[in-house]
């Protein structure tokens, strides 16, 4: 499958494997009985006009039902007949409608929250049985309720520290940016907001995630069995959606918190047709501080912020454009010399438009960028340096879903995105000197054609199956490096050769296939089995050496000297609900093999480095685990207990003698237990506990002297074989509510009591050996030490509130 | 660049704490290191024979007494010079009367017979920096200085790419030999591969050669202090060497941001393995400065 073809332009290949595909799609097309009637529409929340993604739609008394897509559209497709459609979405009323569905019809359900009764967390947004009934498996949602109501640092909402309580995600430590999915390293993850790749997804390293709560519907992540819709990346698809705004009336929705003050906005523009959103985070760390920096301080800026925009406007029932858009960025800048900062910008645009009942478009095009800048100096003319990178991608992704019955949906579609690396445009000037010291840059087209087919047989058994093709070119505009043999076995590998390429020339292209399918066979009405494998490529790459990832860490193309990354995954699946769907049981096995994965040279300078693909070492990986979850969905106690035994481990070959070792994030024994409990109408309890296996690392055992210098060494060659200690955490929450005599008022407080870390436990985030403090005499002994360094060393607790305005 | 992360670091600060524990290590074999940073100065000239140890044993190395050790020039028999053993590993070259090792562009064979074992390295005599002066300031106050008086090297690195400097201070006989005072230079800055060449020393560099204290702060000069720097010249090897010893002796600054542990590669060969040991031969050409503060 590893086909990497050599050829002069994009186009051929790609064209031959496109018609393979076309065809596929017209003969599954051409299966289709003709005397069926569809009917369809939106499913949107009453109170806003939010499309429910997910959302249950069926026949009273028959076994026929879809649920609405990521835009809250639904198809259904039956024989003529009478029939009692019944809408549904946990935490909303049920909504029943008898229709003569003889001919094709439109009926757009808006429905209304549910009582008292049932106003309690909802932890699942879908379909009550989505556990059991859908095809889909290794897949997690989280909707925005949930999220809220988790304890959190310093009272902060975060979408991504949420999904770190699911099974199968991990990260190396708290405060390290992004997470771990069943082995894969941070850049496996493909981190979308509204369909525009996100590349840091951290604000302040890793310590608080760059989605604004208030502008965020809910998140989907993909851990395995993913769709052959989704390609770019080798381990996990984070979806996160944002709201529409509301297209009823005017809401407000803000906070202050100890981090960040937030304020939303949501309007119609035009009622029922028309809605925008503006949501803004800043911090204000430097606004309080301000008054007590002295002179030398003077000038500080430390900041970070995000701004979330969209707007939408339905044309008709058949077409509808959303615009969406999202800046951020952290600013640390100490004093007025030095100033560090970096962030992300996002634009999509989508069109939904509706060729028929039954199918379904979507036209996507996005912008996103990530950029840093750094700069230090006060004379420019004397002494500075100034360095600022980018990563530049533009796309285009049409996609279409044709809900042929509802047991026969196709779905097929393609994807190009333009690249363009800025490792460095970078100066450095000494006494006047300026010296260009940029890298580079480097272009690539990525290109990816797909066709997925969901389909029931024999009333028990559901199908998706499906294959992507994708294709990446690396192309010309600078040179092509060809390096040698190393001079030993570590070392850089020497550059032997620079070819050059013009603008738009191939210097090199891989094509790979990329299967993707998934099963359902269902046991009972409660009970399933699943099963799902997947291949994946990726075909750009985060440099990274640290333990957790730094905002100036690079992502490179693969290049002639890097291959593609890929990867095959095999799950398997028990799923069962039990109590009316109150309790959800879910326990799946995975088994993932990783190729060409990137590791370095011991040493190796990986930024402002032209020649860094020199220092690039190229292994293979393994992951393996097991993962179990057990949920309470209804109630006034709700929550979740999950665990995953876990093995990740790489061979490269110039690492640990060449043999298998852990990665820095694996961890054989993680838990976490959520909890929330219902105490009255006003307060909500919540808790979470964490606990897992310390991570492995390679420490110095050994050391000698060197000019005076004791130098570190670790003898043995053995890479992380050391574990830090064990981590564990409880955090807990208690959120206030207003007077239900008050919840008719346009004004909505909420406030929010937080302690994370309740029992002040120092975790280890790393253990290492240094030099002690003081300095050594000539010919005396160096005095070294060992080091726990914890992130969060104390209680932290926390108050924040919130409020809507309608 | 991970040098700039220290201040990156600042930010986070607030919550982290470091903890001091014991740790026991899976260290068991001691193995031959050797210590021979040679230069071209008139003077008795010393390669160490050491053995490595535990990381935290806390004390000095154990010397290997029974080594021969010489040094022959250009490749050639007749001119060879051998280290006496003095005492604890410490094998010493006295040069007569104005006679040095060798010249800039010399080749330089380092052979050691120990324990039965035949030991041999290669390296060149390279080009030094040339020092334009020591110059004295006055720094206003500012993040992470005090004001006052403090020191800057003036020095040029020679055009064309490829020159590796070590800047030594002694500030009133100390030694700068703190982790963070490890001054390396690579074509003006401090890595290879930036494409910088023949400008001056940047600025980090020509400052680093004020003392630290304890905090990590630059201390400032008094009057009457007296400062001399060395810049000895580097071969690739050594300069590879100490660079990735310069970002492990430094990266517990990094916090959450630490590299990995990484070994910096040795250039003697064990000619029965074929396999580097530990350490570094070097012979340096060195260019000195001094001033004493008015």
């Amino acid at each position: 499958m590893e086909a990497a073809y050599y050829c002069p332009t994009i186009t051929l290949p790609m064209r031959r494997h496109l018609l393979v595909l076309l065809l596929l799609t017209f003969s599954i097309g051409s299966l289709v009985a003709q005397n069926n009637v569809t009917v369809k529409g939106f499913v949107r929340d009453a109170s806003n006009g939010e499309s429910l993604i997910g959302a249950t739609i069926y026949l009273d008394g028959t076994t026929k039902g879809t649920t609405t897509n990521e835009y809250g559209f639904y198809s259904l497709t039956v024989a003529p007949g009478d029939y009692t459609l019944v809408v549904s979405y946990l935490g909303f009323a049920d909504q029943r409608e008898t229709i003569e569905l003889y001919g094709n019809l439109t009926r757009d359900f808006a429905l209304g929250e549910a009582g008292q009764l049932l106003e309690e967390v909802v932890i699942t947004a879908t379909d009550e049985d989505q556990n059991v009934s859908a095809v889909q498996m290794s897949v997690e949602q989280l909707d925005m309720s949930t999220i809220e109501k988790l304890p959190s640092l310093l009272g902060e909402v975060d979408v991504l520290r949420s999904i770190q309580l699911l099974p199968g995600v991990t990260s190396v430590g708290e405060g390290a940016a992004g997470f771990n999915v069943r082995g894969g390293s941070i850049d496996q993850n493909l981190v979308i907001l509204d369909e525009a790749p996100v590349f840091n997804s951290s604000h302040l390293f890793g310590f608080f995630s760059v989605f604004n709560p208030d502008a965020v519907k809910g998140v989907k992540l993909y851990k395995g069995g993913i769709p052959a819709r989704y390609g770019g990346r080798l381990s996990s698809i984070l979806d996160v959606r944002m709201k529409e705004g509301n297209n009823q009336q005017l809401e407000l929705q803000g906070g202050i918190g100890t981090i960040f003050s937030r304020l939303s906005v949501e309007a119609p523009l035009v009622k029922d047709k028309s809605s925008f959103l503006i949501a803004g985070r800043r911090s204000y760390i430097d606004v309080l501080a301000a008054p007590f920096l002295n002179d030398e301080l003077e000038g500080t800026r430390l900041n970070f912020y995000d701004l979330t925009l969209k707007t939408n406007y339905r044309f008709s029932d058949k077409d509808q454009l959303f615009l969406s858009g999202y800046l951020g960025r952290d600013v640390f800048a100490p004093g007025e010399d030095a100033g560090f900062s970096w962030g992300n910008a996002t634009g999509t645009l989508r069109w939904n438009h509706l060729f028929s009942d039954k199918v379904f478009a979507n036209l996507t095009a996005y912008y996103s960028d990530y950029d840093y800048a750094i700069d230090f100096g006060e004379d420019p003319e004397e002494d500075a340096f100034n360095w600022d990178a980018s990563i530049v991608n533009m796309s285009l992704k049409p996609e279409f879903s044709y809900f042929i019955s509802p047991s026969n949906v196709l779905r097929f579609g393609g994807q190009g995105i333009y690249y363009r690396f800025e490792p460095a445009n970078a100066i450095a000037v000494s006494q006047g000197d300026v010296i260009d010291i940029s890298v580079n840059n480097q272009w690539a087209v990525e290109s990816g054609a797909f066709v997925e087919h969901e389909v029931t047989l024999f009333d028990r058994l559901k199908l998706n199956y499906g294959i992507r093709l994708s294709h990446f070119a690396y192309l010309g505009g600078r040179n092509a490096y060809a390096f040698g043999e190393p001079l030993r076995e570590g070392l850089p590998r020497p550059l032997v050769g620079a070819e050059p390429f013009d603008r738009g020339e191939v210097i090199e292209d891989w094509l790979n296939w990329e299967p993707r399918a998934a099963l359902q066979y269902t046991l009972s009405d409660e009970s399933s089995l699943k099963a799902s494998y997947q291949r994946t490529a990726q075909y750009i790459h985060l440099l990274s050496n640290t333990t957790a990832s730094i905002p100036l860490d690079i992502w490179t193309p693969s290049t002639n000297n890097i291959d593609p990354q890929l990867a095959d995954q095999v799950a398997l699946g028990y799923f069962r609900n039990f109590r009316d769907n109150t309790f959800e049981l879910s326990l799946e096995t995975y088994y993932k093999s990783f190729d060409n994965l990137i590791d370095y040279i011991d040493g190796a300078d990986l930024v402002l480095n032209e020649f860094v693909e020199g220092q690039v070492l190229v292994g293979t990986g393994r992951a393996y685990g097991t993962e179990l979850q057990f949920k309470k969905t209804k109630g006034r106690a709700s929550g979740w207990l999950s665990y995953t035994l876990a093995r990740t481990e790489r061979l490269v070959e110039g690492i640990n003698n060449d043999e298998w070792y852990p990665t820095r994030f694996d961890q054989t024994h993680n838990l976490n237990l959520t909890g929330f409990y219902d105490l009255n109408q006003r307060v909500t309890l919540s808790a979470t506990f964490v606990y897992n296996t310390g991570t492995p690392l390679t420490l110095a055992n050994s050391g000698y002297y060197q000019l005076g210098y004791f130098i570190p060494n670790n003898a043995g060659d053995a890479r992380n074989n050391f574990r830090i200690p064990d981590y564990h955490r409880l955090d807990v929450s208690l959120t206030l509510d207003p007077k239900k005599e008050k919840a008719d008022r346009r004004w909505q407080g909420q406030w929010v009591f937080g302690v994370y870390n309740l029992y002040a436990r120092r975790n280890p985030f790393t253990v290492y050996g240094q030099q002690a403090d003081g300095r050594t005499a000539p010919g005396a002994a160096v005095d070294t030490e060992a080091i726990k360094l914890s992130v969060v060393g104390s209680i932290v607790p926390s108050i924040s509130y919130n409020f809507t305005f309608k | 660049m991970r040098r700039l992360l220290p201040l990156l670091l600042l930010a986070t600060v607030g919550v982290s704490c470091t903890d001091v524990i014991d740790l026991e290590t899976d260290f068991t074999t001691p193995e031959l290191v050797v210590d021979a940073w040679l230069t071209d100065q008139p003077e008795p000239q010393t390669i160490r024979l050491t053995l490595s140890q535990d990381f935290y044993d806390n004390r000095l190395p154990a010397g290997v007494e029974d080594a021969e050790v010489v040094v022959c020039v250009n490749e050639s028999l007749e001119d060879c010079k051998v280290f006496v053993h003095q005492d604890s590993g410490r094998y010493v070259w006295t040069p007569e009367a104005g006679q040095t090792i060798g010249e800039i562009g010399d080749d330089f064979t380092l052979g050691i017979r120990q324990g039965g074992t035949d030991y041999l390295s290669q390296t060149t005599m390279r080009r030094t920096a040339i020092i334009d002066s020591i110059a004295v300031r006055l720094e206003e106050e500012q993040l992470g200085l005090d004001e006052g008086l403090y020191a800057q090297l003036y020095a040029r690195d020679q055009v064309g790419l490829g020159d590796a400097y070590l800047v030594r201070t002694t500030i009133n006989d100390t030694l700068l030999n703190r982790p963070q005072e490890l001054n390396l230079v690579y074509d003006a800055t401090f890595d290879a591969g930036s494409g910088t060449d023949g400008i001056t020393f940047i600025f980090p560099i020509r400052f680093n050669i004020n003392k630290l204290d304890d905090d990590g702060g630059f201390v400032a000069l008094e009057q009457g202090d007296r400062i001399e720097v060395e810049v000895w010249s580097l071969s690739q090897e050594a300069f590879f060497f100490l660079s990735v010893a310069r970002d492990q002796l430094q990266n517990s600054d990094n916090g959450i941001f630490q590299i990995p542990v990484a070994n910096s590669p040795g250039n003697v060969i064990n000619l029965a393995t074929e396999e580097p040991v530990l350490g570094i031969f070097n012979v340096s050409a060195v260019s000195t400065a001094s001033q004493t503060v008015e």
